[in-house]
């Protein structure tokens, strides 16, 4: 009941009060290769799990059926960028993913009553797995999923934020979240593979205000969610040793851990299955993390570890 | 005159809240607001529906049904957002609400708590070019430098990390100290559009450096020993820290916060709120003794109206007065003669000229007595129009027959009305002629009057009973219909219909006469539709595009389905014979000596001539076409002769031109000697033209029998025979002037793009003082759609090709150039027949660009060598591009005399030319390089002088030598042919205790 309270009184980034996520549909174990069959009934109990530790965190879950034509209709976190009352329907990199954002517009806008943008240029592509949005500023890594008229479409939904591009050319990796994610109000966890110091690089040298950076050695284990005060993570088999101390040693918030070892092997990752969405009636606030600090120093960027 | 200053912050406190005072906060919300207003500040519609709910709280306090009203109208008089709309009027009102008990100072804490987190508050964006040529926008703010692609924050450079700022012709250079992640000093540079620009932009950076990042500015250097150029520059303000120490140690009471309605209050609340400060209550009577008192009321009403005209004026000063504000009600189209004073007041009251009278009382009396003297002037054009009302008419008679016009009906007092009448008749008997025209058509009236009661007195003996008058009027409505559709054919209705307006034509035109007559708004806004509506070419009907326009507000309005017909054909006929025009001067065989029968023969395969089913209207044209030709012709070989000026006469010159083929070509003497005039006249014109240009008392606010006086001493005056057509002239003049003014506006109007519409684009300007000079709306609206259509590439008017039957269709940009340039178009145009002769008048230099279509950079560079003295009016409409302030016009000066100061007696060298001077500032040092050629004894000598200033707080530990080294270092390095001149130390020691 309290933490419900306090919800609502703050409406500040990383809180939010609904998830939408979307079951994993048949046609998921198409996804696998010989070599490696994905269980089809074990990433549906993976993704069940997950479910339960959200609902933990005091979200209120919207569950969509599968729908066997996409593949990937379970990475919903690709379908929409979801900041305050605003939602932009994104184009997903991958053309045959395109159509999934239907279902997640009708769900926002009919449901949700969010207010819905839509990208107008028609050469833009957009996946929300490639947009970090830090509470103060929003990374997009233009990469093989997103263009940099894909990130203008971002900068164009909210005005209010400053949008940097982060350049993914050279990583291997899917999405920008795939190498870091928000792991506390002014925690990046980033990870310290090559690919991710790229991208750490990046921020260091482009964020316009203040963070600390968390490295951990895996990029498994640099894909988190932070949410209302929770930070969810894979389990202790699934990542290194050192970056489970580094976490126990680092962070002080409640933390949850899941598994998706199965959801993995299609390069699932855990924050890509869940859509966050904070719904309030009136805002009486920016959603916004910047502090005073913020505003009229020069950043400062720690690194932790 | 009126001095209006305008606020406006320049540098945004990142936090709003350390600053000291409400009164400061509250300024800083309306230039926020502005910004927002004006696109600067973009944010989604939650944010701008969240911060205008607390701008309502600070300005209307908490929400209730009784003040605001029902619904949602209280918000209009706000400007919220760049396209605010109902949705997010009701998303304010909802916010509104919810602000319940917040006082305004903390309404505008929440507003600037907000605001403050926008990517984009304080940052001042200058548009660049990168080396690869694309553009980029480098925003400057209170920690650095931010470069943008698009909206795309791509880099960016805080203070720390700049170690030098430096531009150079149009580049601008940031040099940057080494980084973790780049171990060399490396230099960004960005190229500006011109050399102004470039140089604004560094000092904007160098000022909020210093305002940000110092804890005192560089002190300005008085040490005159190299010569200095104008690129010496330092923020002399306060910096921050200075700024909030300061306000620490101000110990003052704050002051009131003052918080101005809206600009655009409606005339209601300005009365409410006249009412309320005149019956507040009495000081002196706290205790109600006087409550009923009739004395006391009075008493206090005539301490009032003493306060309210407490300068006592002197009449001259009265008079002028009342004149500068009659003419403000002039111009302000929306005061006719059916206005009230509280409710027009809300359209006058921004104005200076409104202000000036600082006496609310005489403005009511003025106000009232303007708007009697207009319905004294319609009612008298009332009687002028009725052409049976004579010396000897009778007032009862005439009232019976004269009652039901609304110009009648707006004179309240009967009195009034038989006074007026009178009046009118006094004047007839002075013109003798006209009463005598006038009295036969009141015989025939009364005759006819007669016949009518005769022929009812019959039917009512046959039993028909008297006729309804309903019924009859109703009889009447049902004929119109058919009528119009019989006359409104394609070419019916040129023949006839233009006859039948020409004779409304003549009607003498006055200043004050509205010409907004709705219909002729509907048309306009048709015909807009119409020219926006890309399928329409001259073969088009109207069935085939109504599908297009149909939903169209401009196509809705039009009341009638015969209306909408009607002008669609005017239209088309139109456009059909521009097409047609066109075609004859498309076709090389067609010359002055051409016959229509030839002609026909040369064209009439052509879809263009196929448009015209008429063939006597291609006669007709084609006559039409053949005259412009000649006329031209003529007029070509006139302004050939060199013999003939503006005194000519065409007896004298005759035998000048007679030989001439072209004089020839007229087929009779007496359109020669018309055309001759007509020519003559134009010169005359053109000369007045030019005399009113070179009198810079006159502005597009001027009337004729005010500026008489400045000019009637000039020849150019006299030059033009009568009055009437030096007031038309001046009306001309007068009205290019209003029309570059009006341009300005919407050019300055960020919101006003190819694809607005009239009725969205009113609202951002109507509070301009340059829309209100228009005289009329029809006219505004005129001009905005000749403005939008010139953005769009559209032709204006009937600049139309025929796009069907596959002809290349014409550039319609070019076709409006004549609008820009009318000069250079007469020369090249192969058939400039229809207004040929008529010179356009010159195009008047002030206000900024006449007709003005000119570029960003046309304004920057031609701002006027002068300072312009004109009063600039706050308006949060217009967009503050860096060209609106704070261009200060710079006269560029190639030619310097130097001046040397030794030994404290300064003594003046040969004349020296300035070939360069720049000048570098960093944190610790300035560099002022200053080249220079000087002739001596034949010698050229060129000199370079580099002086580099280093500066240090006293409070640092700074190592002296090692800058020193570095400088010294930094000049021979560059050039080895440098020396070091001179090396001075200068301790500059303050004594605090002193201040």
């Amino acid at each position: 009941m309290t933490m419900t309270m306090t919800n609502t009184m703050k409406s500040s980034a990383f809180s939010y009060n609904y998830a939408i996520i979307c079951r994993v549909p048949r046609s998921f174990a198409d996804r696998g290769v010989t070599s490696n069959p994905i269980d089809y009934q074990r990433a549906r109990d993976e993704q069940a799990q997950l479910v339960d530790v959200l609902r933990k965190c005091s979200l209120n879950i919207i569950e969509l059926e599968d729908d066997e034509d996409y593949k990937d209709c379970c990475c919903v976190e690709d379908c929409a960028v979801i900041i305050g009352g605003t939602a932009l329907i994104t184009r997903p990199g991958l053309k045959v993913r395109q159509g999934e954002t239907k279902e997640i517009r009708r769900v926002l806008k009919n449901d949700l009553k969010l207010r819905i943008q839509e990208i107008n240029d028609g050469s833009a592509t957009l996946d929300g797995g490639d947009v970090l949005f830090t509470g103060k500023e929003i990374f997009v890594g233009i990469g093989k999923n997103t263009n940099e008229q894909g990130a203008q479409a971002v900068a164009e939904a909210f005005p209010e934020y400053v949008v940097v591009p982060l350049n993914m050319e050279k990583t291997k990796a899917l999405h920008l979240k795939s190498l870091c994610s928000m792991a506390g109000r002014q925690v990046i966890a980033i990870s310290s593979s090559q690919c991710g110091m790229e991208i750490y690089k990046q921020i260091k040298m482009q964020a316009q205000f203040s963070y600390e950076l968390l490295k951990l050695d895996s990029d498994a284990a640099a894909n988190m969610i932070y949410v209302n005060g929770h930070l969810i993570h894979r389990t202790r088999d699934e990542i290194p040793d050192v970056c489970w101390s580094v976490l126990d040693e680092k962070i002080l918030n409640p933390r949850h851990h899941t598994s998706i070892t199965e959801l993995e092997k299609a390069r699932v990752t855990l924050s890509s299955l869940v859509l966050l969405i904070h719904k309030e009636k009136r805002a009486r606030k920016l959603v916004s993390n910047l502090q005073d600090q913020d505003m009229d120093r020069y950043a400062t960027i720690k690194t932790l570890k | 005159g009126t001095w209006v200053f305008e606020f406006q912050v320049k540098f945004y406190p990142p936090d709003p809240m350390s600053l000291k005072e409400d009164i400061t906060r509250y300024q800083l919300c309306l230039q926020v607001r502005v910004d927002i207003f004006n696109g600067r500040l973009p944010c989604s519609f939650a944010t701008y529906a969240l911060l205008g709910s607390y701008t309502v709280q600070s300005m209307i306090g908490d929400y209730s049904l009784k003040d605001c009203g029902p619904g949602l109208g209280y918000l209009n008089d706000f400007d919220f957002a760049p396209n605010q709309n109902q949705e997010l009027l009701e998303k304010i009102y909802e916010l509104h609400e919810s602000h319940k008990g917040q006082s305004a100072v903390v309404a505008e804490a929440h507003f600037l708590e907000n605001a403050k987190k926008l990517a984009m508050y304080g940052v001042d964006m200058h548009d660049v070019k990168d080396s690869e040529n694309k553009r980029l926008s480098l925003g400057i703010c209170a920690t650095g430098i931010l470069v943008y692609r698009d909206r795309l924050r791509i880099d960016r450079f805080v203070w720390p990390k700049i170690l030098k700022l430096s531009y150079k012709r149009n580049t601008f250079y940031i040099k940057l100290r080494p980084s973790e992640f780049d171990p060399h000093e490396k230099t960004v540079s960005f190229l500006i559009d011109n050399h102004k620009l470039a140089k604004r932009l560094w000092k904007i950076c160098v000022e909020h450096h210093a305002f940000f990042r110092l804890k005192t500015a560089d002190a300005p250097d008085n040490d005159t020993l190299f010569p200095r150029f104008n690129t010496r520059f330092r923020y002399s303000g306060r910096t921050a820290v200075q700024a909030r120490k300061a306000a620490e140690m101000v110990d003052r009471e704050e002051p009131p916060v003052e918080r101005t309605a809206e600009r655009r209050r409606s005339g209601r609340d300005g009365e409410n709120d006249y009412d309320e400060k005149r019956y507040a209550p009495d000081e002196s009577d706290r205790h109600g003794w006087n409550a009923g008192d009739p004395n006391a009321t009075l008493e206090r009403d005539a301490r009032f109206a003493g306060l309210n005209s407490k300068v006592q004026r002197s009449p001259e000063e009265e008079k002028k007065l009342r004149e500068d504000y009659m003419r403000l009600l002039q111009d302000t189209p929306s005061i006719t003669s059916r206005s009230n004073y509280p409710e027009s007041r809300g359209d006058i009251e921004s104005d200076p000229r409104f202000l000036a009278v600082g006496d609310e009382g005489l403005r009511k009396k003025w106000f009232e007595e303007y708007v009697e003297d207009l319905k004294r002037q319609d009612f008298m054009q009332l009687l002028q129009d009725t052409p049976w009302v004579h010396s000897q008419s009778s007032w009862p008679d005439a009232r019976e027959d004269l009652k039901s016009d609304p110009r009648f009906l707006a004179v309240g007092d009967d009195a009034l009305r038989e006074k007026w009448f009178n009046e009118f008749k006094q004047n007839m008997k002075k013109n003798k002629a006209e009463d005598k025209q006038r009295k036969k058509a009141d015989d025939k009236r009364q005759k006819d009057k007669e016949a009518e009661r005769k022929r009812l007195e019959k039917e009512r003996k046959v039993g028909k009973g008297v006729v309804d008058p309903e019924v009859e009027e109703q009889k009447e409505k049902v004929t119109t219909p058919e009528k119009e559709k019989r006359s409104s054919g394609i070419f019916s209705m040129f023949g006839r219909r233009s006859g039948r307006d020409k004779a409304h034509e003549p009607k003498p035109h006055k200043a004050y006469e509205d010409a907004d007559d709705p219909e002729l708004k509907l048309k306009e806004e048709f015909w807009q539709l119409l020219r926006e509506t890309p399928d329409i070419t001259s073969t088009s009907q109207l069935d085939d595009v109504r599908i297009i326009m149909a939903k169209d507000p401009r196509y809705i309005n039009v009341p009638t389905e015969q209306k909408r017909q009607q002008w669609f054909d005017e239209y088309i006929q139109n456009l059909m014979k521009d097409d047609f025009m066109r075609l004859l001067r498309d076709t090389p065989t067609i010359h002055s000596q051409s016959t229509w029968p030839e002609a026909r023969m040369e064209i009439d395969r052509d879809p263009r001539f196929e448009a015209v089913g008429d063939e006597k209207l291609r006669e007709q044209w084609f006559d039409e076409y053949i005259e412009g030709l000649l006329k031209s012709d003529y007029m070509q070989l006139l302004r050939d002769t060199p013999a003939i000026d503006s005194q000519s006469r065409f007896e004298e010159v005759r035998d000048y031109i007679a030989h001439d083929d072209r004089y020839r070509a007229v087929p009779t003497d007496e359109l020669r000697k018309a055309w001759f005039n007509e020519y003559v006249e134009n010169l005359k014109k053109a000369d007045f033209m030019k005399l009113l240009e070179d009198t810079p008392s006159i502005t597009s606010y001027s009337r004729y029998p005010d500026a008489k006086e400045d000019i009637s001493h000039d020849p150019r005056f006299h030059n033009v025979d009568t009055d009437e057509q030096r007031e038309k002239y001046f009306n001309e003049y007068t009205t290019e002037l209003k029309k570059a003014a009006f341009i300005q506006l919407l050019q300055d109007t960020p919101d006003i793009s190819a694809t607005s519409t009239w009725h969205q684009s009113k609202k951002y300007i109507e509070t301009d003082p340059r829309y209100h000079a228009v005289d009329s709306d029809l006219q505004r609206m005129k001009w905005f759609h000749e403005y939008v259509n010139f953005l769009a590439g559209r032709g204006y008017g009937m600049n139309y090709s025929l796009r069907a039957g596959g002809f290349k269709s014409i550039d319609r940009k070019q076709e409006f150039l004549p609008l820009h340039k009318p000069e250079a178009v007469k020369k090249t145009d192969p058939m400039p027949f229809f207004q040929d002769a008529k010179r356009k008048p010159p195009v008047a230099s002030r206000p900024k660009k006449p007709n003005g279509y000119g570029s960003n950079e046309d304004l920057i560079n031609n701002v006027p060598i002068t300072v312009a003295t004109e009063s600039f009016k706050y308006n949060p409409d217009l967009n503050d591009v860096p060209r609106s302030t704070s261009i200060i016009p710079i006269v560029e000066t190639k030619t310097h005399k130097v001046t040397y100061e030794r030994d404290g007696v300064p003594y003046e060298t040969e004349e020296s030319i300035l070939i360069s001077a720049h000048s570098v500032t960093t944190r610790s040092q300035t560099i002022d390089t200053t080249t220079y050629k000087t002739e001596r004894d034949g010698m050229v000598e060129t000199h370079v002088e580099r002086k580099i200033t280093v500066v240090t707080d006293g409070d640092d530990d700074t190592d002296h030598d090692a800058l020193l080294r570095a400088a010294i270092e930094q000049v021979t390095e560059m050039n080895p042919d440098l020396t070091v001149d001179k090396i001075e130390c200068i301790r500059q020691i303050e004594d605090l205790n002193e201040r």
